[in-house]
């Protein structure tokens, strides 16, 4: 496809000025990019000017061949289909790389977990043994005293001998719980 | 009827993006289509690049806010598309310096054969400065209205004019240039 070649406006020279004053009004005239005043008075001018319908027509052969040298462009059903497919394709990976993250959470979540209760495990069952121990000695130790007993005693000529074996028992049982209470409260956050 | 950016926000606010995107797809793909070719003047490559923008499209539906009017966040994500791919063929060219045109991307450009002694359209247009070129091919592409290329190029309707007076302003000195050479020889 070849260019233009408007030989009169080629060796305008002393034209030029006229041509380069009307030059972007005809581009507007030609586009259509005038208001009816302006495309009347340009036609106007074009009925009377020796120059400017050269100009004019160099425009529009211009114009025409840019026309036609643009391509027709567009896309169609099989874009939009090979378009869709890797639109869902996405979407799957997406949904495969959801499922992999959330998976990943709940195995952290159960290695978690699991380290939580072996700590809890480690700490608390030999508190808990330890506890019972420390009981145990602190019963003999209050027996071997007879702080209990000389207790007892005093309950029981209050209260008479059976009351007084319960409140020997339920006094060694609060400092027991007491003491493992403490123990254990120690241990669990030392695990924490 | 005719869809609208409307439909598409209106489909978006509701959270159906698939609906949403099957609206968008032939309301823009055409015009994003064009305006790939415009920069990368390969229809092969155009089209590639058109399916890379509207799948950025698609993975960035959710988060379109509506900061900006919907066309105009298309054509900018378009527009990113095909400076990337500009940048993997050519890294070192700068595209919207003028001054920095590089003869370079004229050879990346589709252009008529020609073994005659007349000058082809392409050529002369192979010799526009990027921005001129650009503006021309979207122009006459999109069946000259000023209004959906000042659209696509992001650029003010104004601005749109100048460019493609100057572009068709060269394109006539060129003609000359062309023709007295032939002439002379």
């Amino acid at each position: 496809m070849s260019a233009p070649t408007n030989s009169k406006l080629t060796d305008m020279g002393p034209n030029e000025a006229h041509v380069l004053a009307w030059n972007d009004r005809l581009q507007e005239w030609l586009d259509g990019d005038l208001s009816d005043a302006d495309r009347c008075a340009v036609d106007a001018h074009l009925a009377t000017c020796s120059i400017c319908p050269d100009q004019l027509a160099e425009l529009r052969e211009l114009d025409t061949l840019l026309s036609a040298a643009a391509p027709r462009l567009s896309l169609d059903a099989a874009f939009d289909a090979r378009l869709m497919l890797e639109v869902d394709a996405f979407d799957h990976q997406q949904r495969v790389r959801l499922r992999q993250k959330l998976e990943q959470e709940r195995q952290q979540q159960l290695q978690s977990l699991s380290r939580h209760w072996k700590q809890s495990l480690a700490f608390v069952i030999p508190g808990v043994v330890a506890a019972a121990a420390l009981i145990f000695a602190l019963v003999a130790s209050l027996d071997h005293s007879g702080l209990s007993r000389s207790l007892a005693a005093e309950s029981a000529g209050e209260l008479g001998h059976n009351a007084a074996l319960y409140v020997q028992a339920a006094f060694i049982a609060l400092i027991g719980g007491g003491i493992g209470l403490t123990v254990a409260r120690w241990l669990s956050s030392a695990a924490d | 009827m005719a869809t609208s950016d409307t439909d598409i926000h209106d489909r978006m606010r509701a959270g159906e993006y698939r609906e949403a995107f099957t609206l968008l797809l032939p309301r823009y793909r055409d015009k994003v289509f064009r305006l790939s070719f415009s920069m990368l003047r390969d229809r092969t490559w155009a089209e590639d690049a058109t399916q890379d923008t509207l799948l950025r499209i698609w993975r960035a539906l959710p988060g379109f806010a509506g900061q900006s009017a919907l066309s105009t966040w298309i054509y900018a994500i378009a527009k990113n598309s095909c400076l990337s791919e500009l940048r993997k063929k050519r890294p070192l060219v700068s595209i919207d310096n003028d001054a920095e045109y590089d003869a370079e991307v004229a050879g990346l450009a589709v252009t008529d054969s020609d073994d005659s002694a007349t000058v082809s359209v392409g050529q002369l247009l192979d010799q526009l400065p990027e921005r001129y070129r650009q503006a021309v091919t979207l122009f006459y592409m999109e069946d000259k209205s000023y209004e959906q290329t000042a659209a696509s190029l992001g650029l003010p309707l104004g601005t749109v004019k100048a460019l493609l007076h100057r572009a068709r302003k060269r394109l006539v000195e060129l003609t000359r240039e062309s023709s007295a050479d032939l002439t002379e020889a």
